[in-house]
């Protein structure tokens, strides 16, 4: 076997240029699936460490879905009001906090983006597991008074090209408006494909009256109080809210409540389905590559059909014919995959430096992507490998 | 000289074949009986298309026959599946072709120690005996070299270096002089015949170039597939060359 390894390295090292060519398909097939299971890992652990932050606690009540034409449109019955009677009147409930969310240009000085403002309550950092890295979150007389002040999220210094630190004090211009900045969230992570480590916290009060304009929320957040079991709440909330919206009994709800773990690891699952689902289609790039393989395996057979007649004429058997081009087929397929796990694993950092995604190379995605690289080499090179075994050793000779 | 009765390395009764099918089939040898001795050399003559190649690849274990009886060292190759008849071709055989068929991106020791590579010999041990068979045919300087930087007359002698690599009883060669000069045609046949002498070995070696007549043990004539005649001595010539 390990002349067999060294006849084919022999015969790749022969025409280099070919075989680079030849792993290209493999390689770009073996990146793509590296990043791609890359992407899905990081993204499940970034809602794993959603999990871990969150405590077992924290109920969402989001925007129930209505259809018109046929089409699912998510409707805007959630309302600031909503928030305050959950806090006001559900019982066991420790804290309530609403998320208005709306675009708007941020500026400082001449660096200028269009970021997402949340307007959100003083409790929001409790209830959804932030911590401030410098300043301080705005209070409940912050929000009272609709004071225009922010809380960052953890990227946005360096968007605007700056420090949290240098920061904390100086005035972000929302949407023409002057807000001082008191405080900067630390990083989170993105979660799948959003990130709230870009977006800009103010208070709800502030956002309804001086950014949207309405009352309109997206969703609320709640903090059950220890020692209360979960489904109580939330049929608790359901109760308050359904009497805020005057749903007669009978009438489905116009919202959702979600116990957020429950709602986290549904999103943990979808993640990894979706994560696997990029991966397989990744894998269809290395399949190509297969394809790729054969079809100059089986050139390289036809180019070679006298030396395989010689190698007959001389005692080789079907059997070492068919190993040798096997081999050699493999070999071609695990350097390809090789370099292609190099370029993937780069690939991933740069997503995960340039577009703040998070991304994680697992050993386990490196040994699958690999082990299908020597599977795509022995699958599409026993064709040619055969091919090359069955051939009638006088006819090879005679081969011009 | 040896003194001891010779032994058939080869024995063919009537040996048939046929190329295509039915009415198109054409006749390539209608009939051959040959006997090979250890130790001779005996020429296949005739025109081209008389069947000598035909005869060579059935001996060779490369052919199948359509009738009649050949036995190669008391085997015959008809009763040998696909690896066993290579495995025969391999231990029992050597092969000099017309066109050299030596691998152009392998050195001159590697081409010689291929046979013994497939046969399972280390890398070491096989180059070893490669370069002692360059030595023997004098090109012991030329053991890196590449085929194509090297002449007609060198590339034949590295095929009939590699042919005697597994030191077979019978060795076959097919025009081996055709594409020489004729000093250098004179000079191959006269390494494969002291090959012959000093180990014993048969030689068959198929060929329309009369210059080397004289240097065989037997000359069996060949014309459409058959065998007019054989001449020569009935034992082996002598031990000189």
């Amino acid at each position: 076997m390990l002349e067999t390894l060294r006849v084919a390295l022999t015969s790749i090292r022969g025409n280099l240029f070919r075989a680079a060519l030849t792993m290209l398909g493999v390689i770009i097939g073996v990146a793509a699936v590296i990043t791609m299971l890359a992407l899905g890992t990081g993204a499940q652990r970034a809602v794993e460490e959603q999990l871990e932050a969150l405590g077992a606690n924290v109920i969402t009540v989001t925007t129930g879905m209505r259809f018109a034409q046929g089409v699912a449109r998510e409707q805007q019955v959630l309302t600031t009001d909503d928030a305050e009677a959950v806090r006001d009147d559900a019982r066991n409930v420790a804290a309530v906090s609403p998320e208005q969310s709306s675009r708007q240009q941020v500026k400082l000085g001449n660096r200028n983006l269009n970021l997402s403002v949340i307007g959100t309550a003083p409790q929001h950092p409790e209830v959804n597991g932030y911590t401030l890295r410098a300043g301080r979150m705005f209070t409940a007389i912050d929000d009272a008074s609709h004071r225009r002040v922010a809380v960052l999220g953890g990227e946005v210094p360096e968007l605007l090209q700056t420090t949290a630190d240098a920061l904390v004090g100086h005035t972000l211009m929302v949407k023409a408006m002057p807000f001082e900045v008191i405080g900067v969230y630390a990083k989170k992570g993105a979660v799948g494909f959003g990130n709230p480590d870009d977006d800009v916290f103010i208070p709800i009060s502030t956002s309804r009256y001086r950014v949207t304009g309405d009352d309109k929320v997206q969703s609320i957040a709640v903090q059950v109080a220890p020692g209360i079991e979960l489904a109580q709440a939330m049929v608790e909330i359901e109760r308050v809210i359904r009497r805020e919206h005057g749903l007669a009994p009978g009438i489905d709800n116009d919202f959702s409540v979600i116990d957020r773990k429950q709602f986290l690891a549904t999103q943990q699952q979808t993640t990894q389905i979706l994560g696997f689902l990029l991966a397989g289609i990744a894998g269809v790039s290395l399949i190509v590559g297969g394809i790729g393989i054969m079809n100059i395996m089986l050139v390289t057979v036809t180019e070679r059909t006298r030396e395989i007649g010689i190698r007959k004429a001389l005692g080789a058997t079907r059997l070492d014919i068919l190993t040798q081009f096997l081999v050699e087929s493999v070999v071609l397929c695990v350097l390809g995959g090789l370099l292609g796990m190099l370029v993937g694993t780069g690939a991933a950092r740069a997503l995960a430096r340039f577009a703040g995604w998070q991304t994680y190379v697992t050993l386990d995605a490196l040994a699958l992507a690999f082990g299908f690289s020597a599977a795509v080499g022995l699958v599409f090179g026993l064709w040619p490998a055969r091919r090359a075994a069955s051939l009638d050793p006088i006819a090879a000779l005679r081969y011009e | 000289m040896s003194n001891a009765v010779p032994t058939e390395v080869v024995r063919c009764r009537s040996v048939t074949k046929s190329f295509g099918a039915g009415e198109a089939a054409v006749p390539a040898l209608r009939g051959v009986d040959l006997d090979v001795r250890t130790g001779e050399l005996l020429l296949l003559v005739g025109p081209s298309g008389c069947g000598k190649t035909t005869l060579l690849s059935i001996v060779g274990a490369m052919l199948d026959r359509d009738g009649g009886q050949c036995e190669i060292m008391g085997r015959d190759p008809a009763d040998m599946g696909p690896a066993e008849r290579a495995n025969f071709r391999g231990s029992c055989l050597g092969f000099v072709f017309q066109s050299f068929n030596l691998m152009p991106s392998l050195t001159a020791t590697e081409n010689v120690a291929v046979p013994l590579l497939i046969a399972g010999a280390s890398r070491r041990s096989a180059g070893a005996r490669a370069e002692e068979l360059l030595d023997a045919v004098g090109l012991g300087a030329r053991r890196n070299a590449l085929p194509p930087q090297l002449s007609g007359g060198q590339q034949q002698r590295i095929a009939i270096a590699r042919a005697l690599a597994r030191e077979p009883p019978l060795v076959l060669c097919d025009e081996p002089t055709s594409n020489l000069d004729h000093e250098t045609g004179g000079e191959m046949v006269g390494l494969l015949r002291r090959a012959a002498r000093s180990a014993g070995r048969a030689l068959v070696v198929a060929t329309h170039d009369t210059r080397i007549f004289a240097f065989a043990d037997r000359i069996a004539r060949m014309e459409d597939g058959r065998i007019l005649d054989v001449t020569g001595a009935s034992e082996p010539a002598g031990a000189t060359t």
